[in-house]
């Protein structure tokens, strides 16, 4: 009663104010120039008003200021985070999500923000070639802002709540374009679940059951193992350059972000040993889920909807072994199978999706393991995920053959000292069959007016990459952490020499990555 | 026309849920404050701190297993045991960890979250639950190497160490290492643990610039320490501790009682 009496007051106080936010939103449509500058003025007054109160609010909260879950169970974030290595989960951080957010006390504000920035370089953008805007060197050689998240959830009620995150990307100031959201907040990772524990007599067969339902925005967002594609390192990259996130290619289910759209399913957790999650996933353009993949539209030429063909099964197997002294490990399969409509418009540009032109179909089946050693101050964690994806697209909407595959090898160790000092080394390797989409310029991005047909794709149409992810790190404080990472690529779109065809070598797209991560 | 109108209250809708969803989160407890309304469907399985309603052998089971076991036989090294620990011991720490008065690292890190919320009715019964469960025994250890350590361990147990003011353990601790009221029982616990332990109680000056619990941007100079008062007699008694001493007692106890 009181919770709908209060809304219906910042319904009616907030309506005016949005209306004439509105208004402008739609004359920007027809007066696209013009209606820039006051959208822009308008966004920026929208942020820095929203940023300020929630300032205000989270300084007026000072006996518990700051990143939601940590306020919420009164714990540092290492309690959660194998060496306080965001997002990598300890036990307890995997019982904690498992249990849908919901152990400790509601939050009187359940809001949390963070923010990254730094300066990403490879050589590729630093040369006088014409391809030097190729989008995995974006940003090349500048400190700037990256992206800024909002967190809201938590515990909502007594089995319910939810990892809420919005994420605004700043615009590029080096080179426009290839940034999803970019300057508009848009749906980040969403996983609002219900749950609920039983615990048994400890001398029963089945003596623990954890169960739950999530709605969420990305197969594998779910997930508790950091061997999972939406989780796994490296775990902070630039948002505008590819070449942080490593491999240009991978399945859907073989990176984060590779598929998202809204999903919804069940899970069971067995003797916290036998985990097995249903989830069905479905177009994410219109309806009442749209607001779970917010900022992607038709219109966005950074980010579409993904277009889907009735329910997308996902599934999730896992074994978790008990935790023996300081080691635990698990071992797991997942796989997803997806029907994908195309856009109207040719390739991966925007535009309505063409739902008669039948659908490209994507199966894929992997498997992962996951080692962890925590024993403070000591932290060492493995990650392997194997990961085949099939592909079936006899209408060529994407692909020139009628069947390829893809397959993927993703790899990470790290060790991290006190929570302060990290160290970790991410390998990545994508093969497959070629085809003649490798040849274009829609993996990586590049924007090349002046070289022709194919700019930057593989000249032997192969998608065949491998990188090398060495980083380190040092979080002076829990909330703030200093990162330097480096991608090599010894193999980049099929060879390790001249693989566009215009004297590239793999080498060109090694990037450099400095960068400030702060929460609170 | 018709679907960009559809698709401009569609935008609308977003940017208010986007607004509205967490001032209601936020509004329906800020006026509340204290007490909270009470949310609990099933108060028999939650995970919820800070609501009297919740009995301590449901938050034992729901909350404190997830480290410390159901059984309080904790496989982490890093939690330490508490199956068959003393029951006044158990209700002292966690009044120490409420009021903050036992502060070495790990206690600020992991308990102090823990134990801010509970009352003296949940102490109790959170206590009642670990005394009460087969006490905790300890792992075998078959390494030769560790023979001539697990023996200085033992003799250090049984007859202290007169040359460096040491006491036997068993002085207070008793024969078996069980303790009494609030003598914790040290028998088959963590090695890792007791040497975190005796680590504070040697160096009660310590000091370290951290964050506590989501209390981020208040970085402050914290003295990190057992309870200074109740553990004056440790403070003293391993003062003069040599490190290898503290690593031999601490393997012996984890082998005891198994």
């Amino acid at each position: 009663m009181q919770i709908s009496v209060i809304s219906l007051i910042i319904v009616k106080l907030s309506t005016p104010e949005i209306d004439k936010t509105m208004r402008t939103l739609s004359f920007t449509e027809t007066n696209p120039q013009f209606g820039a500058a006051i959208l822009s003025a308008k966004l920026k007054w929208l942020l820095v008003a929203t940023l300020s109160a929630i300032l205000f609010l989270l300084a007026t909260q000072q006996a518990n200021a700051v990143p939601l879950f940590a306020r919420q169970t009164g714990q540092n974030c290492l309690a959660c985070h194998a060496g306080g290595q965001y997002p990598e989960l300890t036990p307890y951080g995997r019982y904690f999500k498992l249990t849908g957010y919901t152990q400790g006390t509601r939050q009187d504000i359940p809001i949390a923000v963070s923010f990254v920035g730094g300066m990403a370089s490879s050589p590729s953008g630093n040369t006088a070639q014409s391809n030097s805007g190729a989008g995995n060197s974006q940003q090349n050689g500048k400190f700037e802002p990256d992206n800024a998240s909002v967190y809201v959830g938590g515990k909502i009620f007594d089995n319910f709540g939810a990892f809420s995150q919005w994420t605004y990307a700043f615009d590029s100031q080096s080179t426009n374009g290839g940034v999803n959201n970019q300057n508009t907040f848009g749906a980040d990772n969403q996983d609002w679940r219900y749950a609920d524990h039983y615990v048994g007599d400890s001398s029963s067969t089945v003596n623990d059951i954890i169960w739950g339902a999530s709605l969420n925005n990305a197969p594998s967002v779910t997930d508790v193992w950091n061997s999972a594609p939406s989780w796994m390192y490296p775990y902070m990259p630039s948002s505008r350059n590819g070449g942080t996130s490593g491999v240009p290619v991978n399945a859907l289910l073989g990176a984060n972000g590779g598929l998202r759209a809204p999903g919804y399913g069940g899970y069971i957790y067995l003797n916290k040993n036998f985990y097995a999650e249903l989830e069905a996933y479905q177009s994410g353009g219109s309806g009442p889920l749209s607001w779970m993949t917010y900022g992607s539209t038709n219109s966005n030429p950074n980010s579409t909807p993904t277009y889907l063909k009735g329910l997308n099964p996902y599934f999730r197997l896992a074994y978790q072994s008990d935790e023996h002294g300081p080691h635990n490990w698990m071992i797991g399969a997942l796989g997803m199978n997806v029907a994908q409509y195309g856009p109207n418009a040719n390739g991966l540009a925007p535009g309505s999706p063409d739902l008669s032109g039948g659908v490209t179909q994507y199966q894929d089946r992997g498997v992962d393991a996951q080692y962890q050693y925590l024993s403070n101050p000591h932290t060492v964690t493995v990650q392997a995920r194997y990961m085949r994806e099939n592909i079936t697209d006899n209408n060529n909407i994407v692909y020139g053959n009628s069947t390829n595959n893809l397959n993927s090898i993703t790899l990470k160790a790290s060790y991290v000292y006190d929570a302060k000092y990290g160290v970790g080394l991410g390998y990545q390797n994508v093969s497959g069959s070629a085809d003649g989409v490798y040849g274009s310029n829609n993996y990586t991005g590049a924007t090349c007016p002046t070289c022709g047909q194919n700019p930057n794709g593989s000249q032997i149409g192969s998608p065949n990459s491998t990188a090398w992810v060495p980083s380190i790190w040092w979080q002076a404080l829990q909330n703030v952490r200093l990162g330097l990472q480096y991608t090599a690529f010894t193999q980049y779109m099929g060879a390790s020499k001249n693989y566009d065809g215009q004297g590239t070598n793999a080498s060109a797209n090694n990037t450099t990555w400095l960068y400030l991560w702060m929460a609170m | 026309m018709k679907a960009k109108n559809m698709k401009n209250t569609l935008r609308k809708l977003s940017i208010l849920a986007a607004v509205t969803v967490p001032l209601v989160f936020s509004g329906c407890t800020w006026f509340n404050d204290k007490p909270p309304i009470t949310t609990l469907e099933n108060p028999t399985r939650s995970r919820t701190l800070g609501d009297y309603e919740v009995n301590g052998k449901v938050l034992a089971q729901q909350v404190c297993a997830t480290c410390h076991g159901l059984t309080g036989q904790s496989e982490s090294p890093m939690f330490p045991k508490l199956a068959g620990q003393q029951k006044d011991y158990i209700v002292v720490q966690l009044k120490d960890l409420r009021d903050h008065s036992r502060s070495d690292k790990y206690a600020i890190v992991y308990m102090w979250g823990m134990a801010r919320a509970l009352t003296d009715k949940q102490m109790d019964e959170l206590a009642d639950y670990y005394s009460a469960q087969t006490p905790m025994y300890g792992e075998a250890n078959h390494s030769t190497s560790a023979q001539a350590q697990l023996k200085r361990g033992e003799d250090i147990f049984n007859n202290g160490i007169p040359t460096a003011g040491v006491v036997a353990c068993s002085g207070c601790h008793g024969a078996e290492g069980a303790g009494m009221a609030e003598i914790p029982r040290i028998a088959g616990q963590h090695s890792d643990y007791i040497m975190k332990q005796i680590h504070a109680y040697q160096n009660p000056e310590d000091k370290a610039l951290m964050e506590m619990g989501g209390n981020t941007w208040a970085p402050k100079m914290y003295d990190l320490h057992r309870n200074l008062e109740r553990g004056a007699a440790m403070n003293a008694m391993v003062a003069n501790m040599a490190p290898e001493d503290v690593q031999a007692v601490a393997l012996y106890l984890n082998t005891m009682n198994r």
